[in-house]
């Protein structure tokens, strides 16, 4: 029975171990939803217990699941859309000023509604950038796109992300006027 | 390199990581060492970069997803390894059955398609395979799962029977069948005689997808070790499955 024993000696209980946190977390920062990303995590090691013995480089297994995950999640989805690759030097924008301050006063789901308010081509590459250990170079090979693009993708993810938090920190309408000096 | 240069490339970098042994990166980090203004720039980054980590990071896992995984592993994904012998007999099999298809296909001719049955066996059989039966909401209260229905945009106007709507729930799943939402309920029956869990499964999927579902009088069909009575109500189609003879799970729908 294939136990899906990779090289490094993990079987199918071990790997879930080691992978089901991380996965799950990605699953629900791209879906934004509990029951999403369970349904995704759960696909993603039942397609590795069909075909994960066909993986025979044991040091891409991380990549491998991550990038099913991100395949199924598109599937979902079935918003799968080609974007045109930018390279960095022909952004034109300058990253909003956040202060880690902001951040703190956001709870991790709002993080998470915000990364969901991100254009759905920068959300994975961005979400990976800050949640996994991966290289560049293992986030291209899982999104399935240059590596120029997944900078370009992160870049502009950042944008828009720290746009968006500095969009939730700043008072609300009224807020100042009520400090201003009356006559 | 100027610090212009050094601070777009910095941009992407990650504390902690594997970044820094980049000679692009490392030579922007060179930078920050030459430019202070660059190096209070780096340090906001880094430690914004570290706080949005953090949060993310944060995102609780839930407690019963990995048992969740290997239950459901050794549920479907049992994969055994078959003798050499065997393996050339089911390759024989594919070239008749891939002949069978080919000729068909010349000749005009298509096996009838069933999708009803398809469907209502997939479904029965999906639980009785295991008695941990999977599912997202876990409750004894129907209502419960009807509004945990509601919240995942699934229809919750079922038309069950009395007796039905008067048993205690053990949860259910909203999922897919062939890309069609299909929503389970299931029941909790009792015990038998014999003192075994007595579940029922009321699976529900629209009518319009079903073309060739029963009316509304209801079937009955074995399908495995459990029994299923199915019918067409408004613009559902539900099966239910349960242990036991048509008999018994006539009981359930008056």
């Amino acid at each position: 029975m294939h136990d899906g024993r990779m090289s490094d000696g993990l079987d199918f209980e071990g790997l879930v171990s080691r992978y089901y946190g991380p996965l799950y977390q990605f699953a629900y920062s791209l879906s934004g939803t509990e029951a999403d990303a369970s349904d995704l995590t759960q696909q993603t090691f039942y397609i590795w217990a069909t075909k994960g013995h066909q993986l025979r480089d044991g040091a891409k297994v991380k990549t491998w699941l991550f990038t099913t995950l991100h395949r199924e999640f598109l599937n979902m989805r079935r918003r799968v859309v080609r974007f045109p690759h930018y390279e960095i030097s022909e952004m034109d924008h300058e990253l909003p000023a956040v202060s880690p301050g902001m951040v703190n006063t956001l709870d991790a789901a709002k993080v998470v509604k915000l990364l969901a308010e991100i254009a759905e081509p920068y959300q994975a590459a961005l979400t990976l950038f800050y949640l996994e250990d991966c290289s560049y170079k293992e986030i291209a090979e899982i999104l399935g796109i240059p590596l120029g693009t997944v900078q370009s993708r992160i870049s502009r993810g950042m944008a828009q992300l720290q746009q968006l938090i500095l969009d939730a920190s700043a008072p609300p309408p009224g807020a100042a006027r009520k400090e201003e000096p009356r006559g | 390199m100027d610090s212009r240069q050094a601070r777009e490339i910095l941009a992407l970098y990650r504390p902690g990581s594997t970044d820094a042994a980049d000679p692009r990166m490392a030579e922007a980090l060179d930078q920050v060492k030459r430019d202070p203004e660059l190096a209070a720039w780096f340090q906001e980054h880094c430690a914004v970069y570290t706080a949005l980590r953090g949060k993310l990071k944060a995102i609780p896992v839930p407690p019963g997803l990995k048992r969740q995984i290997i239950v459901g592993r050794a549920d479907h994904a049992r994969i055994i390894p078959l003798p050499g012998a065997v393996k050339i007999l089911l390759a024989a099999a594919a070239i008749v059955l891939l002949t069978t298809i080919v000729w068909f296909a010349f000749n005009n001719v298509r096996p009838s398609e069933n999708t009803f049955a398809l469907y209502r066996d997939r479904m029965a059989r999906s639980v009785q395979r295991t008695a941990t039966t999977y599912m997202k909401m876990v409750s004894t209260s129907q209502a419960d799962v009807l509004a945990y229905f509601r919240a995942s945009q699934r229809p919750a106007d079922f038309a069950l029977s009395k007796t039905l709507q008067q048993l205690p729930a053990e949860g259910g799943s909203a999922f897919t069948w062939q890309n069609h939402p299909v929503e389970m309920l299931c029941l909790n029956a009792g015990t038998d005689a014999a003192g075994n869990r007595n579940d029922l499964w009321v699976f529900v999927i629209d009518k319009n997808v079903m073309p060739d579902a029963p009316g509304a009088t209801t079937q009955f069909r074995q399908v495995g070790n459990l029994m299923t009575a199915s019918w067409s109500a408004g613009d559902k189609v539900y099966v239910l499955a349960g242990r036991g003879t048509d008999e018994d799970l006539k009981k359930y729908l008056e």
